[in-house]
Order: C-alpha cells, then sequence, then structure tokens
C-alpha cells in the first residue's frame, strides 16, 4: 500500500487515481475535525470541500517535512477558521438550525455532553479533538494547531476543566 | 518531571499510550502515590470518553462531497468502463479524466493503474518521489 506521502507526490503530479485515493483515507478524518470546530454538518462538508481542493491544488509544494494527515488537517484547521469568520460576519444564511440535537440521532449520547462541548472555545475544541479523538501525539497535535507544545497542554488542560465544570 | 502539575498536563497522552517512555514511567510512578492526581486521571479518562461519545454517532461523508470537490477543482470523468470479472481475477477498466493536464489515460489490470497518457506539472517543491515504504517523519 502506497504512503500518504506517496499519494500526496502522485497527486501533485496530477494523478487523479491517486488524489482519490488519499480522499478515501482522510475525508472522515478531516470531516470529523471539522464537525469539531463548525458543529454543523453542511460546514463541515464545506470545510472537507475546500480542503481537498486546497489539497489537489497545492499537493506539488508538499515536501515531506510534516506528516501527511499532519499537513491536510492543518489546511482543514484553517479553512474551518476561515468559514466560521464567514459565518460571524453573517455573509450568508446557516442551511440548519442550531436548534437542539434530533434525538433521534443522540439516543446514546447525553444531550447534556453535547452542549457543553458545543460551548467550549474552539482553540478548546480541536484539541481536544485532536488527542483524545485522533489520539494524535503532543508534536503533531502542535503542528496542526501552529502553536508551542506547552500551549497545546495548557488549551488541553484548560479544555478538561472547563468540562468537567459544566458537567458537574 | 516530579511535580504534580506538569505531569497532570501529560496525563492526556498518558491515557492515549502517546507519552514518550520515560514520562510515562514517571506519571505511573506518582500515581502510586499522589492521590489528588489519581483523581486528575479519572478525570482525563472520563473526558476522553466523553469526546469519543460525541463524535461516535458522526455518520460517514456523504457521496456528494467528492463529486463538489471534482467540481470545484474543475474535474471530471470522462469515461469510466470496467470490463471483466473480479471473480475470475481479471478486471480491466478504462479511465480518462479531465485534469490540470489536458487528459490523462490509464488502463487498470489487476487493480493497478498503466498509464497510457502522462502529462506531469511542474512541481513547486524539489522534492523527488517519496518511498512508499519509508517511515513516516516529521
Amino acid at each position: 500500500m502506497k504512503s500518504d506521502e506517496a499519494l500526496l507526490w502522485a497527486t501533485g503530479q496530477a494523478d487523479l487515481a491517486a488524489f482519490r485515493e488519499l480522499y478515501d483515507r482522510h475525508a472522515d478524518r478531516v470531516y470529523r475535525f471539522a464537525l469539531s470546530r463548525v458543529r454543523r454538518s453542511h460546514l463541515a462538508e464545506e470545510v472537507l470541500q475546500e480542503t481537498m481542493f486546497a489539497v489537489w491544488k497545492q499537493a506539488d509544494r508538499f515536501c515531506g517535512r510534516s506528516k501527511a494527515t499532519t499537513w491536510i488537517l492543518g489546511i482543514a484547521r484553517n479553512q474551518a477558521h476561515a468559514i466560521l469568520r464567514r459565518e460571524k460576519k453573517g455573509e450568508r444564511l446557516p442551511e440548519e438550525p442550531a436548534s437542539e440535537p434530533d434525538p433521534a440521532e443522540t439516543a446514546e449520547i447525553d444531550v447534556r455532553v453535547q452542549r457543553a462541548l458545543a460551548g467550549l472555545s474552539a482553540e478548546h475544541q480541536e484539541a481536544l479533538h485532536l488527542v483524545f479523538y485522533e489520539e494524535m501525539s503532543l508534536a503533531d497535535a502542535a503542528a496542526v494547531l501552529g502553536v508551542p507544545e506547552g500551549t497545546v497542554k495548557s488549551r488541553l488542560f484548560y479544555a478538561r476543566k472547563a468540562l468537567a465544570e459544566e458537567l458537574r | 518531571m516530579t511535580d504534580c502539575e506538569g505531569l497532570r498536563e501529560l496525563m492526556p497522552w498518558y491515557v492515549t499510550g502517546k507519552l514518550g517512555a520515560a514520562d510515562a514511567a514517571a506519571v505511573a510512578a506518582h500515581i502510586q502515590t499522589c492521590e489528588r492526581c489519581r483523581q486528575e486521571l479519572a478525570e482525563v479518562v472520563w473526558v476522553r470518553h466523553l469526546v469519543n461519545a460525541d463524535r461516535a454517532d458522526v455518520p460517514a461523508v456523504p457521496a456528494r462531497v467528492w463529486r463538489k470537490v471534482l467540481a470545484r477543482a474543475g474535474l471530471r470523468d470522462l469515461a469510466s468502463v470496467d470490463i471483466g470479472s473480479l471473480l475470475v481475477g481479471l478486471r480491466l477498466g478504462v479511465n480518462a479524466q479531465r485534469t490540470k493536464a489536458p487528459v490523462r489515460a490509464s488502463l487498470r489490470v489487476m487493480g493497478r493503474n498503466v498509464r497510457v497518457v502522462d502529462e506531469r506539472r511542474g512541481t513547486g517543491c524539489k522534492a523527488t518521489q517519496p518511498d512508499a515504504t519509508a517511515p513516516q517523519q516529521d
């Protein structure tokens, strides 16, 4: 099986089959990470779309100094930022109401937990996702977030405390 | 590192198994003697569970997103034909795509793509093709 880095190199050579394989490997990861930031599925889809478009355009600039996953999630983070900024400016109306979660979809999940997670800052949410869900090392999480390792540790610590406080 | 505050900051990576051996040993030794840090560790495990439970019901990415990516990049499949049967171990495919290069085409034999038209883009990075089997490094 080709490595992600080899697929990125081939994508940089306009190899659509390699790009498709790269998409298949990373789409779920990018989508879930995006959802942890934007909290709405239609916006997460847009983040994924723009991220993979950027990967297609910029794959020939990937020089292997970081892991492919780190590089792609770094792009996704920037795209999520851009989309959230646009949403805050009110440049478009949301396609989905920001209402209560559908009980049918959340049968196993405490709605209070969802609310508490959604109430955290974007920085805290993405740090929790990368470390606990993606199980990234401290160094990789810092690379995706573009901050020093000490900042990642600090964000995790305060995110955890905020969540515990909210649910206590 | 033996102080409680420093060790507590490392606990997320301790529970995910991503801590270096020395730091992991330091955390393991410390929680044997520090009740407060044992409670902190329990809280880390609980928060990890909450985050993962919240992600458990995330649906799969809809197929339409790939089509949107193709459209966004100005790509589309011009033709795609599969001949043969996987049952007899032979599958022959012919693909042609509109890409940044004018047209590319490939034969797919036994799951492998064999290019018959190959126009390559220039690369902004002077990197050579990575070894598919090489370990990934930062």
